[in-house]
């Protein structure tokens, strides 16, 4: 379970900005959950404290219980492999095949060869991309490139999926085609956050939506439509 | 432990992809530390010709005419209780006619016959006094013209003092451009690392979002400077391998006469010293650059 218990967050900086402001929120275990808003609604600021590259100027982020905040840079890693992410952009690496970009992540966790070769091509093949393995990201199309993203994200099997404008670069076909596979992940018993700009999908799957403006909560609701703030 | 070989050759790969700045922290490595060596080489040389001075450089003392041989046994004493003292020898006024005669009549000894009634070095006894520390030896002189009954002291301090001279000033010379190599190489490393961290940053990023672990991001970095450091060693020290003696044959070619006096010191005693000390100074400059940068432009 995640819980934001009245988070603020604010950079200082030349120009001070309030990201977060008394933030409350809660994201029970396999739920599946749209986080929309504006651009500055603060919900970049969300996925950099839950996964704790910031930390919250005041109140807590809780993730099982743990106060993300409070961890030492020591205990980080180990706690950021509870959690899968997937970008607009994709992230991969382009001197690195498919495989080996899936591969990447079982490497960072240590993960044994013998286990790498049997996991990597499996969850390949859940993307579809099984047929690709040795291509590289330029040699794929953008719905493609994502799918690798996202085989990469949960190939260490994380408790959490974090997407980050999951279809933001992506024509509507290859949209629906990688949030069907982010269902897929959740009835599977994945929890997964999408956070994202893309009103039709977010119509589409009539999941729960929460809805930011101005570093707080909107809107909250099950089974919700995209809410212009 | 799994990823050991593969952080390594990521560190390895590192450098070849940013080749120029790589190459130019390597040779300002490969130029310090051959400094090092060559500067090294001329210092056990002469600190060992030094010492080898020290042992054998004497001072003769003389004493005055007349004296018997109890009083020459006490003036003996007197010297004895000098603390610096390695070894003294004493050589009686026949031991040095004897000598003398082995030198200069050598093949022609009736002719010397003439003064075996009346010794010409009647008068030349003396101790040849060898200190332990050479440096010292003015305080010695001093010390044995003050006692009754000595007449002459002889010594030469211009080898020792010139060769004492010329390595406090190499060590000096050397230390300062060190200490600025030393400086230049670990902030060249250090930048070398900072380019791979930037073209890397976008792998960095998902590495920790992924989870990697700090020894796994910053593993192939330490290997990058760990790396240039090694090499940085390695290769003055293969060029002196091969080109001390070289030059020592050189040398000896040229200057016959220096190498009468001047015995150069092996090899495998040169690399003794320089060996160890090269390659922790290659590591330690290689490791220092490394964390520099870390500090610098990589956060948890």
């Amino acid at each position: 379970m995640i819980e934001f218990r009245r988070v603020n967050k604010i950079y200082e900086g030349a120009v001070r900005a309030q990201a977060l402001t008394d933030f409350n929120l809660t994201i029970g275990d396999g739920e599946f959950i749209f986080i929309i808003g504006d651009s500055g609604a603060g919900k970049s600021t969300l996925i950099k404290l839950l996964m704790g590259e910031e930390k919250a100027t005041s109140g807590s982020v809780l993730v099982d219980g743990v106060n993300v905040g409070k961890l030492r840079s020591w205990q980080l890693p180990k706690y950021r492999r509870h959690f899968g992410v997937i970008f607009q952009d994709f992230r991969l690496l382009q001197n690195y095949t498919v495989f080996e970009n899936v591969a990447f992540a079982q490497r960072v966790v240590s993960a044994s060869k013998k286990g790498m070769l049997k996991r990597v091509p499996r969850i390949l093949s859940v993307v579809g991309l099984e047929e690709k393995q040795k291509s590289y990201p330029s040699q794929l199309s953008g719905g493609e490139q994502q799918r690798v993203a996202l085989a990469r994200a949960v190939v260490n099997g994380p408790q959490y999926l974090l997407a980050d404008e999951p279809t933001g670069n992506l024509d509507p076909a290859n949209s629906l085609e990688v949030m069907r596979l982010l269902e897929d992940f959740n009835r599977s018993g994945t929890t997964v956050i999408v956070v994202t700009h893309d009103a039709a999908m977010v119509d589409q799957f009539r999941k729960r939506v929460v809805t930011m403006k101005d570093g707080q909560v909107l809107s909250d609701m099950q089974e919700g439509g995209y809410v212009h703030a | 432990m799994r990823n050991f070989f593969y952080l390594i050759g990521q560190g390895i790969r590192n450098i070849f992809k940013h080749i120029g700045p790589s190459l130019f922290s390597l040779m300002i490595m490969i130029f310090t530390i051959f400094l090092f060596d060559a500067a090294s080489v001329i210092m056990l040389n002469i600190n060992a010709f030094v010492q080898d001075a020290e042992e054998n450089v004497g001072v003769t003392i003389f004493f005055n005419e007349g004296m018997t041989e109890e009083e020459i046994k006490a003036v003996g004493e007197e010297i004895g209780k000098y603390d610096d003292i390695q070894r003294m020898k004493f050589t009686s006024a026949e031991e040095a006619w004897e000598n003398y005669k082995k030198i200069y009549f050598a093949g022609n000894e009736h002719l010397a016959d003439g003064y075996s009634e009346n010794n010409p070095l009647a008068n030349s006894a003396s101790y040849e006094v060898f200190l332990k520390d050479i440096s010292n030896q003015m305080d010695f002189v001093e010390y044995a013209k003050s006692i009754k009954g000595v007449r002459l002291v002889n010594y030469s301090n211009v080898v020792a003092e010139g060769l004492s001279n010329v390595a406090a000033v190499l060590r000096t010379g050397t230390i300062a451009i060190l200490v600025v190599l030393l400086v230049v190489a670990v902030s060249l490393i250090s930048n070398s690392i900072a380019l791979t961290i930037s073209m890397r940053s976008q792998e960095i990023h998902i590495m920790r979002y992924i989870g990697a672990s700090n020894g796994f991001i910053r593993g192939p970095l330490i290997v990058e400077g760990l790396f240039i450091g090694v090499v940085g060693a390695a290769i003055p020290l293969i060029i002196t391998w091969f080109g001390y003696p070289a030059v020592v044959d050189r040398i000896r070619e040229q200057y016959t006469n220096l190498v009468n006096i001047f015995g150069f010191i092996s090899r495998e005693e040169v690399f003794r010293f320089i060996g160890p000390v090269s390659v922790a100074l290659g590591v330690g400059i290689g490791l220092a650059g490394s964390f520099f940068s870390i500090k610098k432009h990589l956060k948890a």
